[in-house]
């Protein structure tokens, strides 16, 4: 019997885990595409170790270095921690660079990240800013 | 076709992958596989929550057996619905005479009172407080008063008294509150509030057989938290208390087999005033014991439910001797039937206590009467016969490379005796165990795998015996397993004992075997009779011995036997050639005697040479294993223990016992193990 295969390339879907609800459809809200890569980042990003239960080695060390001193040498270590747990754990993006910079007036870091997307020509660009909350 | 969702898996991964799998066949979201999807967190979820319901069912349906069981409440448990309560912590018992010195205007009685304290020597730098359990009074002899065989216990009294209370106790049950009491020690009684007030005691029953309604009996169990708990009746099954009614519980608390062995006690206080007062410990502290382990508790349940409470074959007196006297290491129980001489209607026990060798007659006694007794059938007699040991002395050759351990070579043997003693304790030292050599030596090289090439390893069996010092009389030393005849140089020998020679001269002598003695022809067997023999034959032997000879007897022209005239002596091989009498065709061949050989016993004077004493103290039976020594006068003995030590190798390297025999290595006898290291490259 013939073998059929059909390769067909699948869009990224992911659910909202904020689980707001669609005003039109009434159902949940999903992540599509480039949004759900972005997404993902951001959640393993906040992610600490031991917060996955039993896979601790999933997530990264920011958490802990937004308490350390706000200078030049932690803000190296956050982007290396930050390249990193992308590199690990999204296979789907890739990093093209991280920069961290040590916002003294604001108590936190203001962090840029490039990268692009597999299946896509055009590098994206997200900034978010890190900073402890108690 | 679509994989279907396993539900089989208890791990936490497998289950994600499974759900994953199963995510695999729709398309509404694709994201389950990244790791920082918010899908997969929702995936995490769910197979925590698989996991931790799997984990708990599992859980549960371990607890519910008793094959499965772990936890110590859930077999307590299950014990319980067959009957069968673990035993407490048990206090250890001592024996002592106390001589109290008084005047002569002292009171003519003195009054050892229950609860008085003795202090124990130092047993692993702790004084133990031991106890009185009675009250003793006497009477003064001369001016001394004298209490003789006072048992004490280690330990402490705790009174516990409660008011019972039907409506928030309905049940009448009541907990102990310490987990280290000695339940043997305890005593239950109740004041009722109406009518009579004196207290009554209520006795501990373990089945109803015998209970009524108006039994004053009490029911005793483990409970949830290992404390145990008292319960009384409902007026069916036993008399039920009457609301407001006191219940008073009396018992020791213990620290249990520690103090096991304190040979040594010192008064606590005064006695009647006075000090002056002398401890003697007729027996030492024996017979502590740590309450009942899980894996114990799974054992005893199952096989005392086996026994159905009777003693009927020998599994049940090992079981039910087990279970009521704690401090056993091992036990071994036969029917006279297989006793050497058949003794029928009779059972033999042996019992090897956990601290000491032997275990004293009164308690032997006590455990006839007051365990086996009441359980047994009618009219068996009962033996408790003591162990007999078997030690062993392990004499190893060990060739190793010096350069692959960093370890010297007093350490690497300090590491080789270690493991022979594991051995030991592993394998024998109880009854009906076997040792073979092989496996110790595959330890042995086990040691230091890197650095041993090999071991070899020669066997000594050795038996000891305590000799009368008063009397002539002979001895039986019984191996019970085949011995190997000795050579010049490895023989029978046994430690120093003084006696009198034919002069009638104390000398220090010992017992030795006369070596290649006694190897003589012990009978020939007639093959072929032969035909037309007119008178008897010569029967000519010949061989590498010396003055063995024979004669033929003929009836109707045949051989019908040959009978041996002289045994003669150092025979190894020998032939036996039939000629003349006039007729033709009979063989026969002889059976070289090497049954038996001979004991003397020497002594070597100041030049060293050997002076025989006696050249016929008694025989060897190398197959039985059973040195029988002739009337003998044994006036002392060099060993500070007083035993005479009989050494020989034996014949085989795999060692098994029978009966009350208990195979060891003793690891206070320096001469146990010997080892040799030779360092080769």
């Amino acid at each position: 019997m013939a073998t059929v295969t059909t390769d067909t390339v699948r869009d990224f879907r992911d659910l909202d885990l904020s689980f707001n609800i669609h005003p039109v459809k009434k159902d949940i809200n999903k992540h599509v595409g480039v949004k759900a890569v972005i997404n993902s980042i951001k959640n393993l990003v906040l992610t600490n170790h031991y917060e996955k239960p039993f896979q601790p080695e999933i997530g990264s060390n920011v958490r802990k270095l937004l308490f350390e001193n706000i200078d030049e040498l932690t803000s190296i270590a956050l982007q290396r921690e930050i390249a990193q747990v992308i590199a690990n754990y999204e296979p789907r993006a890739s990093v093209s660079k991280v920069y961290v910079f040590a916002d003294y007036e604001n108590n936190g870091f203001s962090v840029e990240v490039e990268f692009s997307v597999i299946n896509q020509s055009d590098p994206i660009t997200i900034t978010f800013f890190l900073e402890r909350i108690r | 076709m679509a994989a279907r969702l396993q539900v089989t898996d208890l791990d936490f991964d497998t289950i994600k992958t499974n759900l994953k799998n199963f995510l695999r066949q729709q398309s509404e979201f694709t994201d389950y596989d990244f790791e920082g999807a918010g899908l997969n967190v929702l995936l995490d979820i769910l197979a925590y929550n698989t996991h931790y319901n799997a984990y708990y069912l599992n859980m549960v349906a371990n607890e519910s057996f008793l094959d499965s069981a772990t936890t110590r409440d859930a077999v307590v448990s299950h014990a319980k619905t067959l009957n069968y309560v673990p035993y407490s912590v048990t206090a250890p018992k001592a024996t002592v005479n106390v001589t109290v010195t008084s005047t002569t205007t002292d009171a003519d009685t003195a009054t050892l009172p229950r609860g008085y304290t003795f202090f124990s020597e130092l047993v692993d730098g702790i004084s133990y407080n031991y106890i009185t359990t009675e009250s003793v009074t006497i009477s003064k002899t001369g001016t001394q008063y004298f209490f003789e065989n006072i048992d004490i216990y280690e330990g402490q009294f705790i009174n516990f008294s409660q008011t019972y209370n039907a409506i928030s106790n309905p049940k009448s049950v009541f907990t102990i509150p310490n987990a280290n009491i000695d339940t043997r020690t305890l005593r239950v009684t109740v004041t009722p509030t109406s009518g009579n007030t004196a207290a009554q005691t209520y006795n501990l029953v373990s089945d109803i057989l015998d209970v009524t309604g108006s039994s004053l009996v009490y029911f005793l169990n483990e409970s949830n938290d290992g404390k145990f708990k008292v319960s009384f009746g409902d007026n069916v099954i036993g008399q039920s208390l009457t609301d407001g009614a006191i219940v008073n519980m009396s018992y020791l608390i213990t620290s249990g087999a520690v103090s096991n062995r304190a040979n040594n006690f010192t008064a606590g206080s005064t006695i009647n005033g006075l000090s002056t007062i002398d401890v003697s410990v007729v027996s030492p502290s024996a017979g502590g014991s740590d309450r009942e382990s899980v894996d114990s508790i799974k054992f005893s349940t199952a096989s005392q439910f086996a026994t159905q409470n009777r003693l009927i074959t020998f599994k049940d007196y090992e079981t039910y001797i087990l279970q009521n006297y704690t401090s056993l290491d091992s036990i071994s129980v036969w029917g006279g039937e297989d006793e050497e001489k058949p003794v029928y209607g009779k059972v033999f026990i042996s019992l090897k206590p956990k601290t000491n060798y032997y275990i004293s007659e009164a308690e032997k006694q006590r455990i006839i009467d007051e365990i086996i007794k009441p359980k047994a059938v009618v009219s068996t007699d009962v033996i408790i016969r003591d162990p007999e040991f078997l030690y062993l002395l392990i004499d190893s050759t060990v060739r190793y490379d010096a350069r692959k351990t960093s370890l010297t070579e007093s350490a690497l043997k300090t590491n080789i005796r270690n493991t022979i003693l594991n051995y030991s304790n592993l394998y024998l030292n109880k009854f009906s165990s076997k040792f073979v050599l092989s496996k110790l030596q595959k330890a042995i090289d086990g040691t230091n795998l890197n650095a041993f090439f090999g071991t070899q390893s020669a066997l000594r069996v050795q038996k000891r015996l305590l000799p009368s010092l008063i009397s002539i009389k002979p001895y039986s030393v019984k191996f019970n397993i085949p011995l190997r005849r000795g050579t010049i140089g490895n023989r029978l020998t046994s430690t120093f004992f003084k006696t009198l020679d034919a002069l009638g001269a104390e000398q220090e002598v010992q017992f030795e075997e006369i070596p290649q003695s006694f190897s003589g022809i012990s009978n020939i067997q007639v093959l072929d009779a032969g035909v037309d023999y007119i008178s008897p034959p010569t029967v000519t032997i010949s061989g590498d011995g010396i003055g063995a000879e024979a004669v033929a007897i003929v009836v109707n022209g045949k051989i019908a036997r040959i009978e041996m005239v002289n045994r003669g002596i150092d025979y190894t091989r020998a032939i036996v050639t039939i000629s003349d009498g006039g007729g033709y065709g009979a063989t026969a061949i002889p059976v070289i005697d090497s049954r038996t050989g001979t004991l003397r016993t020497v002594y070597y004077n100041q030049l060293s040479e050997r002076q025989i004493v006696n050249s016929n103290a008694g025989t060897i039976d190398y197959n039985l294993g059973t040195l029988t020594i002739n009337d003998i006068r044994i006036t002392s003995v060099s060993s500070p223990d007083g035993y005479i030590r009989f050494t020989i190798q034996a014949e085989n390297t795999v060692v098994s016992t029978n009966r009350n025999t208990i195979i060891t290595i003793d690891g206070d006898d320096p001469t146990s193990i010997s080892t040799v290291m030779i360092s080769e490259q």
